[in-house]
């Protein structure tokens, strides 16, 4: 039934309406993948990505209701023509959540599961586990059970369930988002293995400063639900960087430099995607300008500020046994913007929740402003320290937007005039007016976290703590979130986040703490995090791409400054060219 | 803006299904045959006295109308099923992960009443019990939705080490989820509002007891079994049909449930779709 | 949360067929109901300890230590039982307290039935030990007939409940921070319960929808019905267990019959 002259997917025409709704997402999508291709697909939140995705494996119509109109092709039939046992023998999917995608309790079972349903003979089903665990490199974990996995390798287990059922195409839908970067850049590493296998990839992912250099075409989805852009990477990021940037999408970090630098009037040639090509682009510039002596902008480091909460000798061991925290020692300044970074499951979230008396120390102690932690009482702690849990839904207690938000307000006797009026505020603060009689839960992903941190704030704390602040955020919505929450932190609020996105850590964070499993390996400022390589490797973090940038130049040109983050290092080239246009913009 | 009742394809839920003949005449059996024998075991004790022998046959009969119970249980698993969704698969498996290890701690609240209520009106606490068999049905609203649900969430509640064990309370669950789902199957699957709810939870609350009087209650006279069934009624009703129907409300009102068919019925009323 | 879970071993209980365990299981649990003395739930009880030790190789410590929370919810059942069981004249009162009336009898039929709690207790303990859920699952479709749908959502169940454990922990973490007091005792945990509820069953529902959408991607529920990597056989032994269980327990009768220690259900109305 497949046809080997017909492209492995294509898309004609489609139009896609989710009959609950009444709404329709995808107005006359045109896409077409070929055979042995990593095609990425681009677009805000809430553009029908992942609804496009649902429909390359006929899951809609087959499974889900959604009205269609314009036709899938795979392998050269139409979707609506065939079965969803057959679709599914040819499409394998993958999906961002690693928990939600397992269904059994241990690896072969799990690698058997998609082949059982297709009601493949038991003896071939052995053959073929072995084989599909092979392609994904998880040999010899059989026997194991799939809650023991790291969410990389519940992923890659996913993935070899779709491939033993003898898949020649993958949906991928942000396949890495709960992955750590080591873990991310594991899966990438597997993409180009199954590439070369001749499996062909339509990938949704906003990672693109790893991902870039494997993908070897791009489609972007706008508003519309339509395709605005397709082309190989260079000409979608080059030359549809304004559409991109008014879609508020993700883009690899050194193209976002470049295209910052071109709203100056600089160019980098060429257009560049990645590192390699961004150092050479940036020399290039550098050796134009010529030699110029850096001029001693090094600020003065500001006078330490008050210890506000310092941690001492903290140990913490699970019921279980296993060790969260050894020895672990922290401090944070009053008016911080403080990283705490490392691997997955390297007591990040254990550390934290002790600060704000969750946890309660088995060994060693807290201050805060002095003060012993656990003699302050719970109402006041949690007054003076928030805490934004990663899953906003998890925090959600009223039924409406308005009522969530004055819940601890009134919870803490204020009065009802101070209510109404703190409510107001933060329901502007946060755009969220047009959903003051919402229902927390049927909000946008983007308006879910805001709302969780808005609550977090009616009571002024003066710490505030967040997990994952930007999650399964696109570039919009993570931006407005770090914005406010660095316009907190310049009135004085304290701010400490759980991160892996290294990007966010070198454009907001000023101290950071790292901790490699329960011990703090480092903890000062963020350059200096960034110049130990062996660190930065044991605690599976990446240096963010214009850092790397920076110091390849600098190898060309010692002296050249390195930098965290796009802002100062084009206000850096700028200054040395001397040719710049426009005011050093606040934005971005 | 009308909706569009011809799309070009589309999954469209089957409506549940019309019961045969058969099917209700077995229901209403079950029913009356499980009446029937509290009924016939309450006389026969009181008439024939120590009659061991009798009393034990009637015991092994009830034996052997569970045990068809079960075959017909199991047989059904087999074909039901077809029109539910994944989906609809998981919440059931959901429900019952998340009850039966409450059923488990739920056993303290239990014996609480028996401190608080008078001989007999302590088993009010059973209705806790009994949730599952409203709030699967009123969400998913299939054929097997009560049966099964509840008969998960006890097997669930036997891993966690419910203290009735697989004869207690796995079979159990069983019994009392027919009960509930005889009601339902009346009603041709369609309808779910407080009358329907509320008889499905009384048939449970019924079945469950009769079930339970030869394995626990079999120590009590009869005013006091009269007063324990009493009780069981009014339990679910309070415990499981007005939790489970309010619990079904909120979780509709965040939206998780829009694709289930109770998302469906609701949209029926209100839809209006985009033109496409 | 879990006080039963299963126990990893190569004992004969844990290669029997999960089936024919289950059957046999629920075969002698149903011949108890008939009974109504001390005696023979009692050697029934220490019958399956033995053969939990022996036959299932299971840690006497392990076992010891599931069974006594147990302890006290049968001696519920002791106390409701015999202040239920409202004395007959011809009976020996042993006290009276106001309406309260105990009698030996009385005393005894309680015992009977919490001797029987524990009983079923210890049966389920011995069941869910050495039963792999996995290979339950498989043995429910292949040889009990279940609909696999069914079977897997009671997999799908039991590898949920640790999750439910861990996400009730962050709901009640994420009220605990937004200023709601810890609560103590298990009614307060009920009523806490009631405000969680929402929010617990709606993320789950959120999260068990993705992966129903990740099982439909790999064609669950595409055929009426599915191969097995694994096929769960009837052997010998199984049916050797079966009958062997079945005759142990009918000679248990006959002996526990012939020394006059069991009582039917007519002593109920004597």
């Amino acid at each position: 039934m497949s046809d080997s002259s017909a492209p492995p997917l294509a898309v004609e025409g489609l139009r896609l309406r989710y009959p609950q709704e009444g709404r329709v997402v995808l107005r006359g999508v045109d896409l077409t993948l070929r055979r042995g291709e990593i095609k990425l697909l681009l677009g805000p939140s809430g553009a029908g990505k992942s609804s496009l995705a649902l429909t390359l494996n006929g899951l809609i119509p087959h499974q889900m209701e959604g009205d269609l109109r314009g036709r899938v092709l795979v392998n050269g039939t139409p979707t609506t023509e065939t079965t969803l046992a057959a679709l599914t023998a040819q499409v394998g999917m993958l999906f961002q959540d690693p928990e939600a995608q397992i269904a059994t309790l241990t690896v072969v079972d799990e690698v058997a599961f998609g082949m059982e349903n297709l009601r493949v003979p038991p003896q071939e089903i052995g053959l073929r586990v072995a084989a599909a665990l092979g392609q994904v490199g998880l040999e010899g974990l059989e026997g194991t059970s799939t809650g023991a996995l790291s969410g990389g390798q519940k992923q890659r287990l996913a993935l070899a369930s779709t491939l033993a059922m003898g898949v020649s195409i993958l949906v991928l839908d942000e396949p890495t988002a709960n992955l750590d970067p080591a873990g991310t850049a594991d899966f990438f590493k597997l993409l180009s293995r199954l590439k070369a296998g001749d499996i062909s990839v339509l990938i949704i992912e906003h990672k693109l400063d790893e991902l870039v250099e494997q993908v070897d075409s791009i489609a972007v989805l706008d508003w519309d639900g339509k395709v605005a852009l397709e082309g190989t990477a260079r000409q979608v990021l080059e030359e549809g960087r304004e559409l991109l940037e008014g879609l508020g999408v993700w883009l690899p970090q050194v193209s976002e430099l470049a295209n910052r630098l071109l709203g100056r009037g600089l160019a980098l040639q060429p257009y560049p995607l990645t590192v390699d090509e961004a150092s050479a682009g940036v020399g290039a510039l550098v050796a134009n300008f010529g030699p110029k002596p850096p001029v001693a902008a090094a600020e003065a480091d500001q006078p330490d500020r008050p210890v506000l909460i310092s941690v001492n000798a903290l140990s913490y061991r699970y019921r279980e046994g296993a060790s969260a925290l050894r020895n672990a020692s922290l401090l944070v300044r009053e008016g911080d913007f403080y990283a705490l970074l490392g691997p997955n499951g390297s007591g990040k979230t254990t550390l934290a929740k002790h600060l704000v008396g969750l946890v309660r120390p088995q060994a060693g102690s807290i201050t805060l402003a002095g003060e012993d932690i656990t003699r302050i009482a719970p109402a006041r702690l949690s007054r003076e320290v928030a805490y934004v849990f990663q899953n906003p839904e998890h925090q959600f207690v009223a039924l409406t937007v308005f009522e969530e938000l004055a819940y601890s307000l009134r919870a803490a006797r204020l009065p009802e005039a101070e209510v109404r009026a703190r409510v107001e505020r933060l329901i502007e603060d946060f755009g969220l007016g047009e959903h003051r009689q919402s229902n927390p839960f049927t909000l946008s992903q983007g308006q879910k976290r805001r709302l969780s941190v808005a609550t977090m704030l009616a009571l002024d704390p003066r710490v505030l703590i967040l997990d994952e602040p930007t999650f399964g955020q696109d570039h919009e919505n993570a931006t407005r979130i770090m914005r406010e929450l660095q316009r907190l932190n310049e009135r004085g609020v304290t701010v400490i986040m759980i991160t892996h996105d290294m990007k966010l850590v070198g454009e907001y964070a000023r101290r950071v703490g790292v901790l490699v499993r329960g011990e703090v390996r480092y903890e000062g400022n963020v350059e200096g995090l960034f110049e130990d390589a062996l660190l930065v490797r044991d605690a599976h973090l990446d240096l963010p791409p214009v850092y790397r940038v920076s110091q390849r130049v600098r190898a060309g040109w010692p002296g050249f400054p390195l930098f965290a983050s796009v802002t100062p290092f084009v206000e850096e080239l700028c200054s040395r060219s001397g040719t710049c246009r426009g005011e050093a913009s606040s934005t971005r | 803006m009308a909706i569009q009742t011809n799309p070009d394809s589309g999954y469209r839920p089957q409506p549940a299904p019309t019961p045969t003949l058969l099917m209700v005449v077995a229901g209403l059996a079950f029913l009356a045959l499980f009446a029937g024998w509290i009924t016939f075991y309450g006389w026969l004790a009181q008439t024939v006295g120590g009659d061991n022998v009798w009393l034990s046959l009637l015991t092994a009969f009830f034996w052997l109308l569970v045990f068809v119970v079960v075959l017909v249980a199991a047989r059904m698993s087999n074909t039901v099923f077809a029109n539910w969704q994944t989906r609809d698969i998981l919440l059931l498996a959901l429900v019952a992960a998340a009850f039966g290890p409450l059923f488990v701690q739920w056993q303290v609240v239990y014996d609480g009443f028996v401190r608080w209520l008078p001989l007999g009106w302590n088993d009010i606490a059973q209705g806790f019990w009994f949730l599952p068999a409203i709030l699967v049905p009123y969400i998913v609203r299939r054929p097997g939705a009560a049966l099964f649900a509840e008969t998960l969430a006890a097997a669930v509640s036997v891993l966690a080490g419910s203290p009735y064990g697989i004869v207690g309370a796995a079979v159990g669950g069983l019994v009392q989820g027919m009960g509930a789902e005889v009601i339902f199957m009346l009603t041709g699957w369609r309808r779910y509002n407080w009358p329907t709810l509320a008889l499905a939870g009384a048939a449970s609350a019924v079945t469950g007891f009769i079930y339970y009087v030869p394995i626990y209650y079999s120590g009590l006279d009869l005013t006091l079994l009269a007063i324990t069934g009493g009780s069981f009624v009014i339990g679910v009703l309070l415990l499981a049909v007005i939790p489970g129907k309010l619990l079904g409300e909120a979780l509709l009102a965040t939206g998780v449930l829009d694709r289930f068919q109770i998302g469906r019925d609701r949209r029926a009323r209100y839809a209006t779709a985009e033109d496409f | 949360m879990q006080s039963f879970r299963y126990v990893p071993g190569r004992s004969v209980l844990h290669a029997l067929n999960p089936s024919i365990k289950l059957l046999a299981i629920a075969l002698v649990m149903i011949a108890i109901t008939f009974i109504f003395d001390v005696a023979t739930p009692l050697t029934f009880f220490a019958l399956t300890v033995t053969v939990m030790l022996t036959l299932g190789r299971l840690p006497p410590r392990g076992v010891l230590r599931s069974l006594v929370p147990f302890l006290l919810i049968s001696l519920s059942f002791v106390v409701l039982n015999t202040i239920f069981h409202r004395p007959l004249a011809s009976e020996t009162l042993l006290f009276s307290f106001g309406p309260l009336a105990v009698s030996w009898e009385g005393l005894e039929i309680g015992l009977s039935i919490g001797l029987r709690v524990l009983f079923l207790v210890s049966t389920s303990l011995l069941f869910v030990a050495t039963t792999e859920p996995q290979e339950l699952v498989l043995s429910l479709v292949q040889q009990a007939r279940l609909g696999y749908k069914l079977a897997f959502a009671l997999l799908v169940a039991y590898r949920f409940v640790p999750l439910f454990a861990e996400e009730y922990a962050n709901i009640r973490a994420a009220a605990k921070v937004r200023g709601f007091g810890s609560d103590r005792g298990i009614l307060a945990r009920f009523k806490s319960l009631r405000r969680d509820a929402v929010p617990l069953l709606a993320s789950a529902i959120r999260r068990s929808e993705r992966l129903a959408i990740a099982m439909d991607s790999r064609a669950f529920g595409a055929f009426p019905t599915r191969t097995y990597r694994k096929t769960m056989r009837v052997t010998r032994r199984d049916w050797l267990f079966l009958f062997g269980a079945m005759g142990l327990s009918a000679a248990l009768l006959a002996v526990l019959v012939a020394t006059g220690l069991t009582r039917g259900i007519g002593v109920l109305f004597q």
